[in-house]
């Protein structure tokens, strides 16, 4: 099979473009939620700080579908490119058998995630992030069931593990 | 393929792993202990002020839903003074790199406080893995900080990109409500 090469984009955002956009909205929507905001008027107190937290709510949904999105896209330009320029290390070596047979229709979690995981000796963050996609699983597919997680997530507990990710496999993500 | 790799593809699924068995009562139970003991902090901090009737701290009840734990209930601190009113709001135990965390939010935004490892100093310090065998691949390299050593201990964490974490102490408490209130 031949395997296309992939033109990167030069799009994908930094974690910590996502970072600026989620906490300057939050701030945006404090600001604007305020009692003397006319706007409300006839609103109660209870009834203000409720549309608040739900509309924070959906800027964390919306901001961690985002955050997940990047990781992906930072992990398979890694994955390609120890393909491309043919590095020498074995997680590359690695990559580069199964390149051969799935060029870049390779799973995030089988092939990419399954082969980072060799080579790690703390395995959780790989383990956190399997189970995150979960999560933007049901996101990306309009929350229509009831999602079984095994943990609520929010945008900063997703911030932490992109940090840590980053550090664990050394791929710049911008954090 | 040659049967050696099956024999070791075999022994690494079927390798025991003995996962210790996990209290989910005891573990929510410290995580609330944890909590009330970060609302003494806020309480001591401010014992001036609501004894001169300037701040008023009061409680609700929110439930939180976790998996594991089922839907509990767990409190929340609100801080009110003149037309301001700061909210602590407990998020959680079930959390990545952290035992627990607070939300605290006013007009002007919102802080974090996590329950985290005493000994970090940033949000970067929980990356565990730092030496690397060659230039492209992390190493095998155990961790050597095993959980029940932790000492956990409540932070802020500063805003990003440094995403330090500051002591919860009188100082943070006041720069903190300070930097969440209209002024």
């Amino acid at each position: 099979m031949t395997n296309k090469k992939v033109s990167f984009s030069n799009d994908v955002l930094s974690i910590k473009e996502i970072t600026e956009f989620y906490s300057r909205t939050e701030r945006a929507l404090r600001s604007f939620y305020q009692n003397d905001n006319r706007y409300f008027v006839g609103y109660t107190m209870d009834e203000l700080e409720e549309e608040l937290e739900k509309y924070i709510d959906e800027l964390d949904k919306s901001c961690t579908f985002a955050l997940l999105a990047a990781i992906e896209a930072y992990l398979r330009v890694d994955y390609l490119q120890r393909c491309y320029v043919k590095r020498k290390d074995s997680l590359s070596k690695d990559f580069r058998t199964i390149f051969k047979d799935k060029g870049s229709r390779a799973s995030l979690t089988d092939d990419i995630l399954a082969q980072w995981a060799k080579y790690l000796s703390s395995r959780s963050s790989i383990s956190d992030l399997r189970a995150a996609l979960h999560y933007r699983d049901w996101l990306a597919h309009g929350r229509y069931w009831v999602a079984k997680l095994g943990r609520n997530y929010d945008f900063f507990d997703l911030l932490t593990l992109a940090t840590i990710l980053q550090g664990e496999l050394g791929i710049q993500m911008g954090v | 393929m040659a049967n050696k790799d099956f024999d070791d593809f075999i022994s690494r699924k079927t390798r025991k792993t003995v996962v210790p068995e996990i209290n989910w009562e005891a573990e929510k139970k410290e995580w609330l202990a944890y909590l009330d003991a970060l609302y003494n902090l806020f309480e001591e901090s401010l014992d001036k002020y609501v004894k001169d009737k300037k701040i008023c701290i009061s409680y609700d009840e929110i439930e939180i839903t976790e998996e594991k734990i089922g839907t509990y209930k767990a409190k929340k601190m609100i801080l009110s003074f003149g037309t301001e009113r700061i909210i602590l709001k407990p998020i959680g135990t079930f959390l990545i790199g952290a035992k627990g965390r607070v939300d605290m939010s006013g007009k002007k935004g919102s802080v974090k406080i996590a329950l985290v490892d005493a000994r970090m100093k940033k949000l970067q310090d929980h990356i565990k893995i730092s030496v690397h065998i060659d230039k492209d691949t992390p190493s095998k390299q155990e961790s050597d900080i095993k959980p029940e050593e932790i000492n956990w201990e409540w932070k802020f964490i500063s805003a990003p990109p440094t995403y330090s974490y500051q002591p919860v102490n009188s100082d943070t408490i006041y720069s903190a409500i300070m930097e969440l209130s209209n002024d």
